[in-house]
């Protein structure tokens, strides 16, 4: 074995370098996709608010009707065990269609949701900086864990002054600076870069996902009626409405059946 | 890696919307159901007025779902596959080989078919049908990491195999999959065959980093620090490789030299022990456990010690070297006279052997032939500081004062503490003053 001695940056050094060049293009990527992820998630949020709210709250009146017909069937032929199973059925189903309306009236009337490209600027700085896989250890992921929790709630809101003071308190605050050569923080770097690598793929499946969802799918069509210059939702609500007006009068003829008796 | 298992998930849905959804969920299905009977109705009425709606799918999104598809939806092949994989873990080759085959007729670019086909090809032994597999998997599935190690570990286990090639497909696996410990691990042995030991010893590093309790990867480290020269280093990785695997007898045998080179002979002998311990069967490891009783002037030892290694590897001159020095040692000249020429039969460019054949033949009175052997060891190595002295013991008998002196200097300045040398080179100045 012929021993060199050369004098040249050690070989960690020098791989150092390149590998933060590749997390710094990562981390661009990664901010961008946590925007569109969050921008996705927050568009279906406030969509399903509005969809509950104009086409939801009708089919849960259908849904209370339907529960009250198939009550006084099952009234009407109390020893008719499938009658019976079928009330049991729609009451269920016309609770969980109230519970769903009455849980999106609580949290009160969402607007569209229309990010700001000042907001969708905010968005993505803080997920450059804040973002857990960028942690080094699992204490620091937790915290940044929860700060990227709010900034996500924050982003969903269209609160700019919130995102503005998280990123504003972060910078502030003393991050840890650990040194102990271009090994260990080369180890870093590489850990971060699948850290982020396996956080893209689960963003890409997590948006694959939610493009699979019924809601995205509606919201689709929603979004491709607009286009076309209809209101999908006013016409389903019309149809909801004409289903409403002639399961009352179903339950009226029943009712009426029922005093007769 | 269990830091890595443990890794708290990342705020995947952080807006809200979970409890609701899950009771909206019905609800938003039927009013998919009521906007596609809309949408039908609509086009069912006015068809000749509407132009034709745009795909709901674009060309690009069903590409990609095609391409899901085929990457999920193969139960049959994968069926053969995994069975392959029972096989072959049963330990029956030909079988697996058979399953993967099947695999590979319903669908030829199955890359996990070809790369298992590989892993079993290259359990039979052959190497060349293994890369062809490892290759063609690579070409079906180019981020396939692991198809990429593989490649990589047979290229360089491949006798004349090309190294530049395999430390290509080691980088790929790398890139692919940034904590591939392995794929750092096997590019450091390359770098290191390469003669990068810087290299070598950084890409170890990085391995250890990920995995702390790799016996290995602190083997190889302190091999690369030993040839480094860094004695402390690579003491410590050894017996930190020992720690974490004491079973082994190499880490042993090397951390034996590295004492040895420190100066601690007792250290070394027991270390050497330990290794014979472990494995019998070392002759280099009896060697140079008779050098470390050399040392301790333990010259049984040494005799048996190099009978041994003799007898494990007859070829290994250095063996009958050192049992001509035992010999010696014990005032057996024409034993030891008979031991170094035959470790020079076996290995002609042995300096030691030169120059202790040459001490010998001194003491026997066969000046010419001393002063012939230890001209060759100096040759050799010319830092031999013996060989100096008993060629200027030589060239003084046979008269030739000058050249003499000149040896007994060299000598005394390779080794100003060896009375010997000084108590000749200063006798020597006086007389020819």
């Amino acid at each position: 074995m012929t021993t060199r001695i050369t004098h040249v940056a050690s070989p960690e050094a020098r791989e150092l370098e390149r590998k933060k060049a590749e997390l710094a293009s990562l981390e661009a990527r990664l901010a961008e996709r946590e925007l569109d992820l969050a921008t996705l998630q927050a568009e279906l949020h406030s969509f399903e608010g509005t969809y509950l709210r104009i086409v939801g709250s009708r089919l849960a009146e259908l849904d209370e009707i339907e529960a009250q017909i198939a009550e006084a069937g099952a009234r009407n032929k109390p020893k008719d065990r499938e009658a019976q199973e079928r009330a049991s059925q729609a009451r269920a189903q016309a609770q969980d269609s109230a519970q769903a309306v009455e849980a999106e009236q609580e949290t009160g009337k969402r607007e569209p949701f229309l990010p700001s490209e000042n907001l969708k600027k905010l968005y993505r700085e803080v997920a450059k900086r804040i973002h857990p896989d960028l942690a080094t250890d699992e204490s620091e992921r937790k915290g940044r864990h929860e700060l990227m929790t709010e900034a996500n709630r924050a982003y969903a809101e269209g609160d700019a002054a919130r995102l503005e003071a998280i990123l504003r308190d972060w910078e502030s605050s003393p991050e840890s600076v650990k040194g102990e050569g271009p090994g260990a923080e080369l180890v870093r770097v590489i850990r971060k870069i699948a850290q982020v690598e396996n956080r893209l793929k689960a963003i890409d499946a997590e948006i694959a996902r939610l493009e699979e969802s019924d809601l995205y799918r509606l919201k689709n069509q929603v979004d491709q009626a607009q286009k076309e210059g209809r209101d999908l939702l006013a016409e389903m609500a019309a149809r909801a409405d004409q289903q409403v007006v002639k399961a009352r009068g179903r339950l009226r003829s029943i009712k009426g059946q029922d005093a007769t008796l | 890696m269990s830091e890595d298992d443990n890794q708290v998930p990342s705020a995947l849905v952080a807006v809200g919307t979970k409890a609701l959804a899950v009771r909206s969920e019905t609800l938003i299905k039927r009013g998919l159901a009521l906007a596609n009977s809309l949408s039908q109705l609509e086009s069912g009425l006015g068809t000749d007025k509407l132009p034709q709606r745009p795909p709901k799918v674009s060309d690009e999104e069903a590409r990609k779902i095609l391409e899901r598809m085929k990457k999920t939806n193969r139960p049959y092949e994968m069926a053969h596959v995994n069975h392959g994989v029972a096989l072959e873990n049963k330990g029956d080759l030909d079988g697996a080989i058979a399953e993967f085959r099947a695999a590979l007729r319903m669908n030829p670019s199955l890359a996990e078919a070809h790369y298992n086909l590989g892993v079993a090809l290259s359990k039979k032994g052959d190497r060349d049908g293994a890369i062809g597999e490892f290759r063609t998997a690579i070409r079906s599935q180019p981020d396939h990491a692991t198809a990429h190690y593989a490649l990589g570990f047979a290229l360089h286990e491949r006798t004349g195999g090309d190294l530049k090639e395999a430390i290509a497909a080691y980088r790929t696996a790398i890139h692919l999959q940034p904590d591939y410990w392995k794929a750092y691990l096997r590019l450091g042995v390359a770098f290191y065959q390469e003669g990068d030991v810087d290299g070598a010893i950084a890409e170890y590093l990085i391995a250890i980093r990920f995995d702390p309790d790799d016996a290995l990867a602190h083997f190889l480290l302190g091999l690369a620090l030993y040839g480094k020269g860094n004695l402390d280093g690579a003491i410590e990785e050894f017996n930190t490789a020992i720690r974490l695997k004491p079973d082994q007898a190499d880490p042993h045998h090397r951390l034996g030299v590295a004492l040895a080179d420190k100066g601690d002979a007792d250290g070394a002998v027991a270390e050497y022990r330990e290794a014979l311990r472990l494995n019998p069967n070392l002759a280099e490891t009896h060697y140079n456990l008779s050098v470390a009783l050399g040392n301790k002037c333990d010259w049984e030892g040494v005799i048996a010690e190099c009978h041994e290694a003799m007898r494990l590897n007859p070829n290994l001159a250095e063996a009958h070297c050192g049992l001509g020095a035992g010999l010696a040692q014990k005032g057996d000249w024409d034993g030891a006279v008979a031991e170094y020429r035959e470790a020079l039969r076996l290995n002609p460019n042995l300096a030691v052997a030169h120059s202790n054949l040459g001490v010998a033949l001194a003491r026997k009175g066969d000046w010419d032939g001393a002063m012939a052997e230890c001209r060759e060891a100096v040759r050799l190595n010319p830092n031999n500081d013996g060989a100096h002295y008993f060629l200027g013991l030589a060239l003084e008998l046979k008269g030739r004062l000058r050249e003499a002196l000149q040896e007994y200097r060299t000598a005394h300045e390779l080794n100003p503490q060896n009375p010997d040398y000084r108590t000749a080179y200063e006798r020597f100045m006086k007389k020819t003053h």
